[in-house]
């Protein structure tokens, strides 16, 4: 490992043309070829790329060579660069293109927010906005006065009359129908490449009739008269239509790219949870360094009061550490000497120094931002099926809107043709599907956020959709419903047997070389409660799932079940019956024999997590089935399915045989969640519908979890649960005024109330509408804002229970 | 105007949709048999190492 200190060059630039991950991996792979390039983050999200590079040697066409070659296109004339000050530890790469070498940097991407490495830094959405918004401003500014010519001649006729002139609105029209409609006339002519039609296409076409007929009425009157459409010396004209519409609708687009930069709020505010400098201890100095300088091994100082840095381990000091905007968890947690911090997270009173493990994009939140983000863009089934009705709808309104207009045209009352044209286009703005492309994203952005915010990642939207039509729910005992630290509670010994303390230590050399859990906590209990000095053994035997045969300063001892040392031809008397009580009490009996004869009886406990009793009382009153996974043996799970309130004990279940427990579940026909700690239950959460892993706050990106839970507290499935569901029933909700809107009012559209009530729809109107359901839709997700977990009142309570007891 | 089959990109495992692909020239001919892309990424790794990515052992993700 070589560290040069180097002056470094970032460039931030848009990237065309990513479709997935794995566009990602290619682009970054060949800029990181390039000579001189230290490292290269590429953001599919935000469609843009990163680039750390030597100045000296490499230059931004460099990157574009390197992103073309790829297969891509690179806009490097909106590069953003700036100067990445600081030292560069240079780390050989693990790919099989052996050349190349990528730097361990400190400071994180920051897609959305300012860039930390100096410099701001406008994302895709940011200029997507802007661009809306623009168009919209040109947009209203010319429609105003074409309006007002609709004014004149109806209600306000002591406007000037420049504003009916034809060729006045013909000259206001034309930059509204082409630059600021551009947009709909550009996806139109993208989904026709593809043979399709989408909401876009029924925009264009809408507009433009009007558009076109309006400005042919003006170029070349005689044709219509000679066709004898026209009846009138002057042909009305729709130029007010298409611009109002086009405006309208353009503020539905303004509102929605507003929503979605709103919705990142959340990751704006994750982000922003980083502190801007670290007190960092380097030579015996100690100074302030900007938080992108701060490299992984590097003592950094945490004071009373001050966000944590980077991810470490604490070194020196303790104190306690507010983690709840990272995990969700209220209460302070005690750190000291070899604790785990999380960067971002709030010190309280206490102070201490840490051993930076993690730096810049490596840390727990860089990996937080990014999972979230990338689950924000991620598409839910339900979006799916969305999309597929939207793609048959489109198509039959183009017949519909035929229709409409060969029927009035041919047996409409006069004047036929304006008469069809009008309700033809009206059909064709009201059944715009624009709100339904927005009811779904933006509920997911919403509830993602909300999740993360609440310690709760969702892996992708698909997860938070599934979440809620789970019917049972299996937990893993050890680490999920217990603490996962089994203590020694019970030392029942034999009339006749060595005297407990010697008893105790020849079990502890005994089980010194078991990597068993019950095992350790033997050894545990010797050592540190008993304070005894423990050896080695002479010799060492384990049957698994069994026990352990050891010889011990000249004696045989044999520890484990009961059924093991009547194998090795023990003599247990009524110590099964011990045992038995033991377990009734759901602790784990171990067995222990010295010499063949039988010694005492060792009791083993894993207590309950405090949140878990409650969290099985909620997650029946979510109506939800409770299931418990263990390798326990059947009497001690069931004391301890007992006392958390849970329906089903699955005991005896070997680590191997988990998944299979949970087809057998879903075999029953239900949608079964499985709870575990996502690594030793790794096959068993893959196999469940949603696989929830119960983090502990470092391990962020579980690969085989759909939710994580970064709290460690069962609890907060139930929130998530919950969450689940209030995003659905707000993605029900959106649906449904996306859609109501348009199918009631096609009809109306059409003419069909005409030859009872006379009733038309106004196309400007009916741009209205749509613009209405868009607010509509956007207003009520970001309803969802509002979600808080119902059990945050019971999260503080048992705290503040044991604060009065104990 | 989508057609009702589907087809899976060899590279990154994505759903597409065979004519959209074919008609966004996202579509590869190799020995006989069509496969589609997600995007031009997808296509060009496929086009770069085709065997790689129709071994058995290959299983479709989005790391590389």
């Amino acid at each position: 490992m070589t560290s040069s200190a180097t002056t470094l060059n970032r460039s931030d630039f848009p990237v065309e043309g990513m479709t997935c991950a794995s566009c990602v991996n290619r682009i970054e792979r060949y800029l990181r070829k390039v000579d001189g390039v230290v490292d290269a983050t590429v953001n599919l999200a935000t469609e843009s790329a990163s680039v750390y590079y030597d100045a000296s040697g490499v230059t931004p066409a460099d990157l574009e060579r390197a992103v073309e070659a790829a297969g891509y296109v690179a806009r490097i004339d909106q590069a953003q660069t700036s100067i990445a000050a600081g030292e560069v530890r240079a780390r050989p790469s693990t790919g099989s293109d052996g050349a190349t070498t990528s730097g361990q940097l400190a400071g994180m991407e920051a897609p959305v927010a300012p860039a930390v490495a100096g410099g701001s830094e406008r994302s895709y959405q940011q200029r997507h906005l802007e661009d809306v918004r623009r168009r919209l401003i040109v947009a209203t500014l010319l429609t105003i006065p074409i309006l007002g010519g609709l004014a004149r001649m109806t209600i306000a006729p002591f406007l000037p009359a420049l504003l009916t002139d034809p060729w006045f609105q013909l000259a206001l029209a034309t930059p509204v129908q082409f630059y600021a409609g551009w947009p709909f006339y550009l996806g139109a002519w993208r989904a026709l490449k593809h043979l399709s039609s989408d909401m876009n296409t029924l925009i264009a076409v809408g507009t433009s009739a009007a558009y076109i007929y309006s400005a042919s009425a003006i170029l070349a009157p005689g044709f219509f008269r000679a066709a004898g459409l026209a009846t009138d010396e002057s042909l009305p004209l729709y130029f007010d239509t298409a611009a109002a519409i086009i405006t309208l609708i353009l503020l539905g687009r303004f509102l929605e790219a507003r929503a979605r930069s709103h919705t990142s709020d959340a990751i704006r505010k994750l982000i922003g949870l980083q502190p801007r400098t670290a007190r960092v201890i380097r030579d015996g100095i100690e100074r302030d360094l900007p938080i992108e300088q701060v490299l992984r091994g590097d003592l950094v100082v945490v004071r009373p009061g001050e966000k944590v840095a980077v991810d470490g381990i604490v070194r020196e000091g303790r104190s306690a550490v507010d983690e709840s905007m990272i995990t969700g968890e209220p209460m302070p947690v005690t750190k000291a000497t070899g604790a785990e911090v999380i960067g971002a997270t709030l010190n309280t009173t206490g102070s201490f120094r840490i051993e930076a493990t993690r730096v810049g994009r490596d840390t727990v939140l860089a990996q937080i931002v990014r999972l979230v983000q990338e689950a924000q863009g991620s598409k839910a089934p339900i979006q799916r099926l969305a999309d597929i009705v939207t793609s048959y709808f489109v198509p039959v309104v183009l017949v519909i809107a035929a229709a409409t207009f060969a029927v009035w045209f041919a047996f409409g009352p006069q004047p036929a043709f304006n008469l069809a044209l009008l309700n033809t286009v009206a059909v064709l703005i009201i059944a715009c599907p624009c709100a339904l492309g927005l009811a779904t994203p933006t509920s997911i952005m919403v509830g993602t956020g909300k999740g993360a915010e609440n310690g709760i990642l969702f892996r992708n939207a698909e997860a938070l959709e599934r979440l809620h039509k789970v019917g049972a729910v299996v937990l893993d005992k050890t680490g999920t419903l217990t603490e996962g630290k089994p203590r020694v509670t019970d030392v029942l010994t034999v009339a006749g047997s060595p005297a407990e303390d010697e008893l105790l230590r020849l079990v502890a050399v005994a089980e010194r070389g078991s990597q068993h859990p019950l095992g350790e906590a033997l050894v545990r209990y010797v050592t540190e409660e008993r304070g005894l000095d423990v050896g080695d053994a002479e010799s060492f035997d384990s049957v698994p799932g069994e026990g352990i045969r050891a010889r011990v300063d000249g004696r045989e001892v044999v520890v484990g079940r009961a059924g093991f040392l009547v194998e090795e031809a023990v003599e247990l008397g009524d110590l099964p019956a011990q045992g038995q009580e033991l377990a009734a009490a759901g602790k784990t009996p171990v067995f222990v024999a010295i010499d063949g004869r039988a010694a005492a009886v060792l009791a083993v406990a894993d207590t309950l997590k405090p949140g878990s009793v409650t969290a099985v009382a909620e997650l029946h009153r979510l109506g939800l089935e409770v299931a418990m996974l263990t390798g326990d043996n059947e009497i001690t799970a069931r004391a301890i399915a007992r006392e958390a309130g849970v329906d089903r004990v699955l005991a005896d279940v070997r680590p191997d045989e988990k998944a299979a427990q949970v087809r057998r579940l879903q075999a029953e026909g239900k949608i079964v969640a499985m709870v575990g700690d996502g690594i030793n239950d790794a096959p068993a959460l893959a196999r469940a519908d949603v696989g929830v892993a119960i983090g502990t706050g470092t391990d962020v990106a579980i690969e085989s979890a759909s939710v994580t839970l970064m709290s460690g507290d069962l609890r907060a499935l139930v929130t998530a649960i919950d969450l689940s569901r209030a995003t659905m029933r707000n993605i029900k909700q959106n649906l449904f005024w996306a859609f109501a809107y348009n199918a009631a009012l096609i009809p109306v559209a059409a003419g069909v109330l005409y030859p009872f009530t006379g009733v038309l729809l106004d196309p400007i109107l009916a741009a209205a509408a749509m613009a209405l359901s868009s607010v509509t839709v956007v207003s009520n997700a970001l309803r969802l804002r509002r979600f808080s977990p119902a059990s945050a009142a019971s999260l503080l309570e048992p705290r503040l229970q044991s604060a009065a007891t104990g | 105007m989508t057609s009702q089959t589907t087809a899976i990109d060899p590279v990154c495992g994505m759903t597409v949709d065979p004519a959209q692909a074919s008609a966004a020239d996202l579509g590869v001919e190799h020995e006989g048999q069509t496969y589609y892309f997600c995007g031009k990424g997808c296509k060009l790794e496929f086009i770069d190492d085709p065997a790689k990515y129709l071994s058995p052992d290959y299983t479709p993700s989005m790391e590389m």
